[in-house]
């Protein structure tokens, strides 16, 4: 289990993260910039907060009020660094003896290391240097470095952005199946959203300094809370309207004149709100089964990417009022694109469904 | 002619190991705090270092001259309270060797050190001690760098002139030098002396190189 809250200032950028995982694997998000290392760097005692705390299993390894600021060595985390960081003058047998601690008695260690070795499935590389070995191997081999000393919690700094795009999915599988046994709590660092689906359970967005959503992996990439965490997840769509209730006492939004009935009626606020849906999520309707359909609108493409697999279309809305530009973004298959003849210029029927639409609060 | 062709020699290759050895020691930490620490003196400290490499070695041995003389503040000191003579003596020399040295020295070490990533060293630290760390990790590291230091300390200590002239003078079998002896001959106008020493100061520098190029093979 992991709490912390951390405060800190450099320069240009203020560090404000506030986070709470159990013994699960978590995936901190973001961009590049948004202070995923550096949190890291703090929890393992690299780089110390202003203010804050934090706490790993209920054993305070950092309070700045009491003056608490256990050394890295001490706090019982394993931490993998993005490019491994192996030491380069040390054997891959070298680089997994050093992780362990001193009182470790030199049998103990010796076996322990066999042992590591066998799991990562590097016997035959133990007296080999890191620039000998592959990257997947050099990755095995932080991991190994990292778990070897039984750490409480597990830090993962980008695993796989030092590695061709073509090992990725194999070695995500292999490093699932590494961690399948481990117990304690894993936080992974990533810019890739699908990584941190692929790999997590929950899944915190992090951007500016500031943790904006943590949540279990559907929930933040269904249910953004807020128009940063929509954008960052990938919701393209971000709309604008304007609430307004039915003679039924249900909310409306209206946009652009359409009137859409959303599901999550609950977090409506009257007036003017903002609300989103995923590129993926909007339907494309065959015309004789158009009446059957929630939030019907008309549109036509004015624009589309073709992606290999799927399409891009860009719909503007046919209302009399065009405006040059696109109201919606739409992700389709390629074999649905062809079903349906689809082409720049023409007219189709979209729907938006009820559970899709998500009304976004504004961010802080 | 053996003699005083060996003793000058002999003087110089002690006077330069010493002075080598003086820099490492002192140099190692100050280089260290150069490359790692965000202290605000840095940047002073830095520029202190440097001086000797800048100033005509004649200025620099003459504020040596005025600090360790016999009525300098450090001269003064050491001899009324330690008894120690440091003027016009070998140790003068090596004190000489050592003020120009250093400079080359802390410059190499630094950029060693700078060159060792730092996430290596703090992936070390997740595991070990700061003490520790510095010690298996970082000196490993960059000891190509600290030892290329300690050449370019040994061969400026070896040609050392300026400062030694100041503040250990050259008195044959004590303070003279090979760098001074030649001058010495020169003035003297004993041509063979002088090439003798020349050729003599050319082959050991030499072989030293090479002997030390030898060892630093490295295997990673």
């Amino acid at each position: 289990m992991l709490e912390l809250t951390l405060d800190r200032r450099f320069k240009g950028f203020h560090l404000q993260t506030h986070l709470q995982i159990g013994n699960e694997i978590a995936a901190l998000y973001g961009p590049s910039g948004a202070g995923k290392s550096l949190t890291l760097l703090a929890i393992a005692g690299l780089i110390r907060p202003t203010f804050g705390t934090i706490r790993i299993n209920d054993r305070t390894v950092f309070d700045a009020n009491t003056g608490i600021n256990l050394a890295p060595h001490q706090r019982r985390v394993g931490l993998v660094f993005q490019e491994y960081a192996l030491f380069p003058h040390k054997t891959v047998s070298g680089n997994l003896s050093f992780a362990l601690a001193r009182d470790v008695p030199t049998h103990e260690a010796d076996c322990r290391v066999d042992e590591m070795l066998q799991l990562l499935r590097l016997e035959s590389f133990a007296q080999h240097f890191p620039h000998q070995l592959s990257g997947g191997q050099r990755q095995r081999v932080a991991l190994g470095r990292a778990l070897i000393g039984h750490p409480e919690i597990l830090l993962l700094d980008e695993p796989f952005s030092a590695l061709d795009l073509a090992i990725r999915e194999t070695l995500r599988q292999e490093l699932l199946e590494m961690l399948a046994d481990y117990k304690g709590t894993i936080l992974l660092v990533t810019h890739n959203l699908q990584e941190a689906y692929l790999m997590a359970s929950t899944i915190a967005i992090i951007d500016g300094g500031k943790v904006l959503q943590t949540g279990h992996r559907e929930e933040v990439l269904h249910h953004p809370l807020t128009r940063r965490v929509a954008e960052h997840t990938g919701a393209k769509n971000i709309l604008r309207g304007v609430a307004c209730r039915d003679p039924d006492g249900t909310w409306d939004i209206v946009w652009r004149g359409h009137h859409l009935r959303v599901d999550d009626q609950g977090s409506i606020t009257p007036g003017e709100v903002e609300f989103c849906i995923r590129p993926e999520d909007v339907r494309l309707v065959w015309s004789d089964r158009a009446e059957r359909r929630h939030n019907l609108l008309r549109g036509r493409i004015v624009h589309e990417l073709g992606r290999g697999l799927d399409y891009l279309l860009f719909v503007s809305l046919v209302d009399g009022s065009d405006r040059g530009k696109y109201d919606l973004e739409i992700q389709v298959r390629s074999r649905l694109y062809d079903l349906m003849a689809l082409h720049v210029g023409k007219e189709v029927w979209l729907s938006l469904p009820l559970d899709r639409l998500h009304l976004l609060a504004p961010d802080e | 002619m053996t003699h005083t062709l060996l003793s000058p020699l002999l003087l110089s290759l002690k006077i330069a190991s010493l002075a080598t050895v003086a820099a490492l020691l002192l140099g190692t930490p100050i280089a260290w705090m150069l490359a790692r620490s965000r202290v605000p003196g840095r940047a002073i400290l830095e520029a202190i270092v440097v001086i000797p490499l800048i100033l005509p070695p004649t200025v620099t041995g003459y504020y040596l001259l005025l600090l360790i003389g016999r009525r300098g503040l450090v001269g003064r000191l050491l001899e009324d309270g330690l008894n120690i003579g440091l003027i016009f003596t070998w140790k003068a020399a090596v004190l000489a060797s050592t003020i120009a040295a250093l400079p080359l020295f802390i410059k190499a070490a630094q950029g060693a050190f700078e060159g060792v990533d730092r996430r290596i060293e703090d992936a070390g630290r997740t595991f070990k001690p700061a003490l520790i760390v510095l010690c298996t990790i970082t000196l490993p590291l960059a000891w190509r760098g600290i030892l290329a230091g300690s050449i370019l300390a040994f061969a400026r200590a070896m040609g050392e002139f300026g400062i030694t002239l100041m503040i250990a003078g050259s008195i044959p079998g004590r303070t003279q030098t090979l760098a001074l002896a030649i001058y010495d001959a020169v003035q003297a106008n004993q041509p063979q002396a002088a090439n003798a020493m020349s050729i003599l100061a050319t082959a050991t520098v030499l072989l030293i190189l090479v002997l030390v190029g030898r060892m630093t093979k490295v295997k990673y």
